[in-house]
């Protein structure tokens, strides 16, 4: 990046490159100034594309199109091209994409994502980039809220393979500031590597085949940020996935001994760089992606079967989910037990932990599935559902005085929606809840647990069923 | 008075304020009547004298008295104590009042149950906690609990 009179870019480079590598389009975040579009419009004067270069908040789409006349037979329409229309463009540069009209915005999904427009196919049209201002929080300071700058719709925002957050100037070194203070000329600037460096890098990414550990890796990464609450789409996996060929064929072709590059780097990279919510969700940290990454790593490198199921019982976060890999019967009683004890002594959600060992206590106890202290454990949990007995508590205000516990209404609704269709289900329902009023100070969603129990419940009773 | 309450009037005026209400609850699952899914349930209780210093001797002296056995083998032999688990539920207190049962034999089974169940193989704990309980011993019907069809 500092040959193209970037400084402080450094750990973008590998990203950005993929991103020339793979072709796919590339989503640039960043507050005023940073160089977002200074960097795009480099990189294609450095490669020699013909480019346009768009700013979406004054853009109207006809701009793009050219001016449409009627053929000579008068049956078809096409475009006159000027200077700004984007039909012979090789890349392609939509600025502010997050402050333009939403009829504009729409327009630009298939632009993105199948590089055509009107239903044209734009040929030449290799590159395809955006930059927009970060979003916005209630917590901003008044130099950070950008007037008109909404959170990226997200369904335009998975249409980016890559999507990174550049630094500002309170990000840089002292070293980078200077750089940048005593950088005032173009003229210095070297082109001449990059081009014949991105084909190599293509060569290798054309070659390169998703191997069974990356795609083990990506399946037990998307579960952890759905645990998460971060969804991603079937479309981002497979982005994802070339995203990681790409910085991988990148990292081959910067280092000296592309043999010692590690995979792990560009698994990293593609998932930090390939993360759509940063572009329209503000509750996401770089720890989540840091720890979703660390442990889907892990889990993608254990080959023992055994071991797999210990460490996925554990990540998983169902209770419904966790009642069918512990009623797996091809996993040894010792290891069954040992990560049941672990989960039961670390399980924070004491409702997902008591309705489990309330449907499944008697599952375990059918077959012996537990050892005699994994299944005290559970016991443990289990019997106090089982058997309720203490105080309900509440605040009674002086507007309600002798009336029922407001937390107990929900229960009750969700009891007498059930208690018609199935009592047995309503029963254990109300038993489940009056625990949770009891036991749980700090309040449940009933429905939902509830949901989780039957669930639990039913799992158990198919597995008993099916080994009777 | 209780038609301003709620309304804010008493603000500041150190009117009816908000209390904390405590209700008693105590609900069994296996007690429901609707859900069959016992098969078998026995009252278990025993009551130390206050106080007892030596629980262990003063069980001795009982078990000698009563029936003439002085070794501690001998009485477990005896006693043909449950060999399969049991889940151990608090029994309701006039349960325990009503019945005339008070079986030397229920000191040992007391004595092997934890707080949530009986195991055949759980070691004997001598204590007054343990001891002085009115609990049942209760067999489930798994499949019943599933409601699976016979």
């Amino acid at each position: 990046m500092s040959r193209l009179g970037l400084y402080g870019y450094e750990h973008l480079e590998p990203a950005i490159l993929a991103s020339l590598v793979s072709g796919d389009p590339l989503l640039l975040i960043g507050r005023a100034g940073t160089g977002k579009t200074f960097l795009l419009n480099r990189l294609s004067q450095a490669l020699g594309l013909i480019h346009r270069h768009y700013n979406a908040s004054l853009l109207s789409f006809d701009d793009l199109l050219g001016f449409p006349v009627p053929d000579p037979d008068g049956r078809s329409i096409r475009y006159l091209s000027s200077p700004s229309s984007i039909w012979n463009a090789e890349s392609v540069l939509i600025d502010e994409v997050n402050r333009c009209k939403p009829e504009v915005q729409n327009k630009f999904f298939s632009l993105l994502h199948e590089r055509c427009i009107q239903g044209i196919s734009l040929t030449e049209l290799r590159f395809r980039w955006a930059a927009m201002n970060p979003i916005q929080t209630a917590d901003d300071a008044p130099d950070d809220l950008y007037e008109g700058c909404e959170p990226l719709d997200p369904a335009l925002a998975d249409r980016f393979a890559f999507l990174m957050q550049v630094p500002d100037w309170s990000d840089f070194s002292d070293s980078v500031q200077s750089k940048i203070l005593s950088f005032d000329s173009l003229d210095d600037v070297s082109f001449e590597s990059l081009s014949s460096f991105i084909q190599r890098a293509v060569l290798r990414f054309e070659e390169a085949r998703p191997s069974l550990q990356m795609q083990n890796y990506f399946q037990r990464v998307s579960g952890l940020l759905q645990q998460e609450g971060f969804r991603l789409s079937p479309r981002r996996m497979k982005m994802l996935q070339r995203n990681a060929l790409a910085l991988h064929a990148v990292l081959c072709e910067q280092h000296a001994d592309p043999q010692s590059v590690s995979i792990q780097t560009a698994l990293f990279l593609a998932l930090k760089y390939g993360f759509p919510q940063r572009a329209y969700r503000a509750d996401f940290t770089e720890q989540t992606l840091e720890a979703a990454h660390t442990t889907a790593w892990r889990l993608a490198q254990i080959t023992d079967p055994a071991e797999k199921w210990y460490a996925e019982f554990l990540l998983t976060d169902l209770p419904e989910e966790k009642a069918t890999r512990i009623l797996d019967l091809s996993v040894d009683k010792d290891k069954r037990s040992l990560a049941l004890v672990r989960w039961l002594g670390k399980e924070t959600n004491e409702l997902h932990r008591a309705l489990f060992c309330f449907a499944l206590f008697p599952a375990f106890q059918f077959k012996s599935l537990l050892t005699e202290d994994a299944m005290q454990d559970v016991l443990r949990y289990a019997m106090p559902v089982m058997h309720v007995e203490g105080d309900m508590e509440w605040k009674e205000l002086p507007s309600n005085r002798n009336g029922a516990n407001p937390a107990w209404a929900p229960c009750l609704k969700v009891i007498s929606d059930i208690a018609g269709k199935d009592p047995d289900r309503a029963a254990r329902a109300e038993q489940l809840f009056l625990y949770g009023i009891v036991h749980i100070k700090q309040g449940f969603n009933p429905e939902q647990a509830e949901l989780h129990l039957q669930a639990c419940y039913l799992i158990a009773a198919d597995f008993v069923n099916s080994q009777r | 008075m209780e038609a301003l309450d709620g309304l804010g009037a008493f603000h500041n005026s150190g009117g009816p304020r908000s209390r904390m209400r405590i209700e008693p609850i105590r609900s069994a699952y296996l007690e429901n009547t609707d859900l069959v899914c016992v098969s078998r349930k026995e009252l278990i209780q025993f009551q130390l004298p206050s106080p007892c210093p030596d629980i262990r001797s003063f069980l001795l002296r009982k078990f000698k008295r009563e029936m003439g056995l002085t070794q501690w083998q001998d009485i477990y032999r005896a006693a043909s104590l449950p060999r399969i688990p049991y889940l151990v539920l608090p029994a309701p207190e006039f349960e325990a009042r009503k019945s005339s049962t008070l079986s030397l034999f229920h000191a040992l089974i007391l004595a092997r149950c934890n707080a949530f169940s009986y195991r055949p193989k759980g070691e004997f704990i001598f204590t007054e906690q343990r001891l002085n309980r009115c609990i049942y011993l209760v067999k489930l019907n798994i499949p019943k609990f599933y409601a699976l069809e016979p």
